[in-house]
């Protein structure tokens, strides 16, 4: 039951590992390069100035800011891969 | 616990302004301040300065300093790579032809966290009232100064000696170390990189000079001018 259910999880069982691999480059050449990058950074960079200035809430805007810088530079990394 | 006469009979108790809790972070320190300054606020006259005792001073010195390197040391290790990017060694958003957005943005991205912390501190201004108040805030910022000035100086010494040490000769051999665990990789391209990512290390030391002096200046011109402003209303009321 239990390993039906992970069988069940598991992506590779839905779809071949050709069509896997191209939607994990398109989902990376969206998320972590162009304008999917852009915009996903810069909402979490003005989010992270909302949570410091309207919230008072000091970890929300470091972690904030950590994950637009992530999604900031991240995709000349993760070019070389995907 | 205090008692102070404010005006004419009634006699205002002040719990709790004699154990003030020793602030652990900027938070709880802005926290003491908020508090001690909104019963302040309202006391026609001021407190004796001994009721911060040098303990205390100390306490709200030592958060400041702590997390003036903190931030200071984020924005050090972010500087290299905005100028990475300027001197397009460093890919933005997987790319490196920048767009005015992608350099403007970079540049935010590189001051974020002290142009974030500099305007939450320069909040406190509304604090800057009282005797203890105006002295948690003098002593926070003091130590907060010191740790920004710190953090410049380490910064100084430690990307000018980076950028001293990597020499071809150094970079050959600390790549030659890491090819006998990955003989299959190749390397040139990571030798050429770093050579190259070198001299973004002398300017990042004096941008981080500049960011660091923005973290000062800010707070500092805030509270002076609500200490003349505080001090010219005064001036009226009393007229």
């Amino acid at each position: 039951m239990f390993f039906s259910f992970l069988g069940f999880l598991d992506p590779l069982s839905h779809m071949s590992a050709g069509h896997y691999a191209t939607f994990l480059s398109v989902l990376f050449a969206t998320m972590f390069k162009g304008i999917g990058a852009k915009v996903l950074s810069v909402s979490f960079f003005a989010f992270a100035f909302w949570m410091l200035f309207r919230r008072e809430n000091v970890q929300a805007f470091v972690s904030f800011l950590l994950i637009s810088l992530f999604f900031a530079y991240s995709g000349g990394l993760l070019g070389s891969v995907f | 616990m205090a008692a102070e006469k404010s005006g004419g009979n009634d006699t205002v108790v002040m719990a709790g302004m004699g154990d003030f809790q020793k602030p652990l972070n900027l938070l709880q320190a802005i926290e003491e301040i908020q508090h001690v300054s909104a019963m302040e606020i309202n006391m026609d006259q001021p407190l004796d300065k001994n009721f911060l005792a040098l303990k205390q001073r100390i306490d709200f010195m030592a958060v400041g300093f702590k997390n003036g390197m903190l931030n200071g040391f984020i924005t050090a290790l972010l500087t290299p790579l905005a100028l990475g990017v300027f001197d397009k060694i460093i890919p933005f958003f997987g790319d490196i032809h920048l767009t005015l957005f992608d350099k403007v943005y970079a540049f935010l991205l590189a001051i974020g966290f002290s142009l974030g912390f500099a305007i939450f501190l320069s909040s406190l201004h509304k604090c800057y009232v009282g005797t203890i108040s105006k002295g948690m805030i003098r002593n926070l910022f003091g130590g907060m100064f010191t740790g920004i000035t710190l953090k410049v100086f380490i910064v100084f010494l430690l990307y000018n000696w980076i950028f001293i040490e990597l020499t071809p000769g150094h970079v050959y051999s600390m790549l030659m170390f890491f090819h006998k665990y990955l003989p299959n990789v190749n390397l040139v391209p990571v030798y050429n990189w770093i050579l190259e990512f070198k001299y973004v290390l002398p300017e990042s030391v004096v941008f981080i000079a500049l960011t660091s002096m923005l973290m000062i200046v800010m707070p500092l011109i805030t509270l002076i001018v609500t200490s003349i402003h505080n001090r010219v209303r005064k001036e009226k009321s009393l007229d």
